[in-house]
């Protein structure tokens, strides 16, 4: 933004286009190149500084690992493990959650009531009450899909909370002028209105559910993929820790690469953008 | 999201009331949520007593209060506090020192923007917890790697926010002051910096509630001191009723910070408009 070129060539002479090509080109692929350079200086410094494998794994002994890893079965299973204690808790902590932020949204009397667990849920970490879950119900999946549900339903919650009360009171008089009922209301107004920030909290609700299910699975060193991190870790195994640690990297950025674009494709009529 | 002047419940209770002195208005909110806090622990207490669920699962409200002064006269409690809230303090200053540079040069400079923000959007989007396994391999099991954690949370959140908020700059500001001539320094120090400062508060609010969870994961899996290690601890011999004494500690220290954060946050953007009710 600030670097409007200080010097101006002439236009139109040789060097003036070829130093705005090159400027182009580097500015456009220098994201890929950095990881690319990324990864040869990786395996550079690990091989010319003979670093032990322990502390720093070059990328070619990952991918290999990656491989093999994959063939004796230890990597899809547990994935899916972890992902399917996601998506379960994530599809019943939205639906409460929405429901929750809308009922108390729309009735400035609750919110008042239920101002100080607001507060309270808004600022503690919700991964804080995984010691609690795990003596509930122990380290299986219900354990997992009922931490996931509570940090969805109370993250999709609060975003919903606060986007109910920015509803435009002058479409609710509209609507109501022309003859809505309660229920027109709440599905033909608030409803379209509050999407975008159903999708905002679905997209936060991925982002720290998967962080209660490696949380559970860390902990417990039972089933999914941060059990097998956990055990890679506790066998001094570190290409194989960095392989799935990989994975996971990868698998996150994913899912919420996925959540941006479902964001951005509901909110299309809106025009603010979101932070955070 | 559009800003109403009304953040939080008691403002809008106060707005409705029709404040007549402030200082009236406030006690009342606080006496209301005194009464409200009392009924909940008043109704926990007695469900706890003769619902018959077993105290393991959920213990009633006066041991908990119990086990507090309990682990208090132990000498248990406030040192493991201390010890959260001062990693938390380190990892916190780190992190402000360290991104706000970062996230001023990124939103500058722009091949370093091209150059890094990938690795700060990805550190940003990633759970941080998914890191934990390289920090303790790399800092030891040491109260180190739980202040590197907090600093791995608070420094891409700080940036990210920051250096997205450097691009919305007017950027008819920056054609005005070129105009009259001045340096990129000049630019930065006289432009950019003054009118991203409400953004800074934003984003010093989601770095302290991310080291937040930073510091409570570094506690459950690093550190044998701090407050998650006492909870982690307590829970794994099933004592329910100090897991919930040590959690409403937490939750008082996070209310604490959020407060904190948000006071910052508005100072930080007194001169512009009121600060957005951001939720998280």
């Amino acid at each position: 933004m600030m670097d409007s070129p200080a010097v101006q060539y002439p236009v139109g002479s040789r060097l003036s286009r070829l130093l705005v090509w090159s400027r182009t080109f580097v500015v456009r692929y220098a994201g890929i190149g950095s990881v690319m350079v990324f990864l040869v200086a990786w395996e550079l410094v690990v091989r010319t500084l003979r670093i032990n494998e322990l502390l720093l794994p070059a990328p070619s002994r990952i991918a290999m690992e990656l491989v093999e890893v994959s063939g004796k079965g230890f990597l899809w299973g547990p994935l899916g493990e972890s992902l399917e204690a996601l998506a379960l808790g994530l599809v019943m902590g939205v639906v409460v959650g929405v429901g929750l932020g809308m009922l108390i949204g729309a009735s400035s009397r609750l919110e008042s009531l239920t101002m100080p667990y607001l507060w309270a849920l808004r600022a503690t970490p919700r991964i804080a009450l995984a010691p609690l879950v795990m003596i509930w119900l122990g380290f299986r999946l219900e354990a997992k899909v009922f931490l996931v549900f509570l940090s969805v339903s109370i993250i999709v919650m609060l975003i919903v909370l606060e986007s109910v009360k920015t509803v435009d009171g002058s479409l609710i008089r509209v609507a109501r002028s022309f003859g809505a009922n309660r229920k027109d209301i709440v599905t033909k107004v608030i409803t379209p209105y509050i999407l975008p920030s159903i999708a905002t909290g679905i997209r936060n609700g991925i982002g720290f559910g998967f962080v209660s299910v490696l949380v559970v699975e860390m902990f417990s060193a039972v089933g999914g993929l941060g059990a097998q991190v956990r055990r890679a870790r506790d066998s001094y195994d570190s290409p194989r820790m960095f392989a799935f640690i990989l994975v996971l990297i990868v698998v996150s950025l994913a899912l919420i690469n996925l959540s941006r674009r479902f964001e951005a494709h509901v909110s299309r009529w809106r025009e603010e953008a979101y932070v955070a | 999201m559009s800003s109403s002047p009304l953040n939080t419940a008691g403002e809008r209770l106060r707005y409705r009331v029709g404040s007549r002195s402030k200082v009236g208005e406030r006690v009342r909110v606080f006496l209301v949520m005194l009464v409200n806090l009392t009924c909940f622990a008043f109704l926990w207490e007695l469900f706890a007593r003769y619902s018959g669920v077993p105290p393991v699962f959920l213990p009633r409200f006066s041991s908990i209060l119990q086990e507090l002064s309990r682990m208090t006269a132990e000498g248990i409690l406030l040192p493991n506090l201390w010890s959260s809230v001062r990693a938390f303090g380190i990892g916190l200053a780190i992190g402000l020192v360290v991104g706000l540079p970062l996230a001023y040069a990124v939103g500058v400079i722009r091949l370093l923007d091209r150059v890094l923000s990938p690795y700060l959007w990805g550190l940003f989007s990633t759970p941080r917890i998914i890191l934990l396994p390289l920090i303790m391999l790399w800092a030891g099991i040491t109260d180190a790697a739980r202040i590197v954690l907090i600093v791995v949370s608070v420094v891409p959140s700080l940036a990210v926010v920051v250096m997205e908020g450097v691009k919305t700059v007017d950027p008819s500001l920056l054609r005005a002051a070129r105009v009259f001539g001045a340096s990129k320094f000049q630019l930065l120090r006289h432009v950019v910096i003054p009118s991203t400062i409400p953004i800074v508060g934003t984003g010093i609010r989601m770095g302290m509630l991310r080291g937040l969870i930073a510091l409570y994961v570094g506690e459950l899996f690093v550190t044998s001191h701090g407050i998650g290690a006492l909870m982690a601890y307590a829970a794994a011999r099933f004592r329910t009723a100090r897991v919930f004494a040590v959690l409403l500690v937490f939750i008082a220290f996070s209310v604490a910070v959020l407060a904190t954060s948000r006071f910052v946050e508005a100072r930080m953007s007194k001169w512009r408009a009121a600060p957005e009710p951001l939720v998280i």
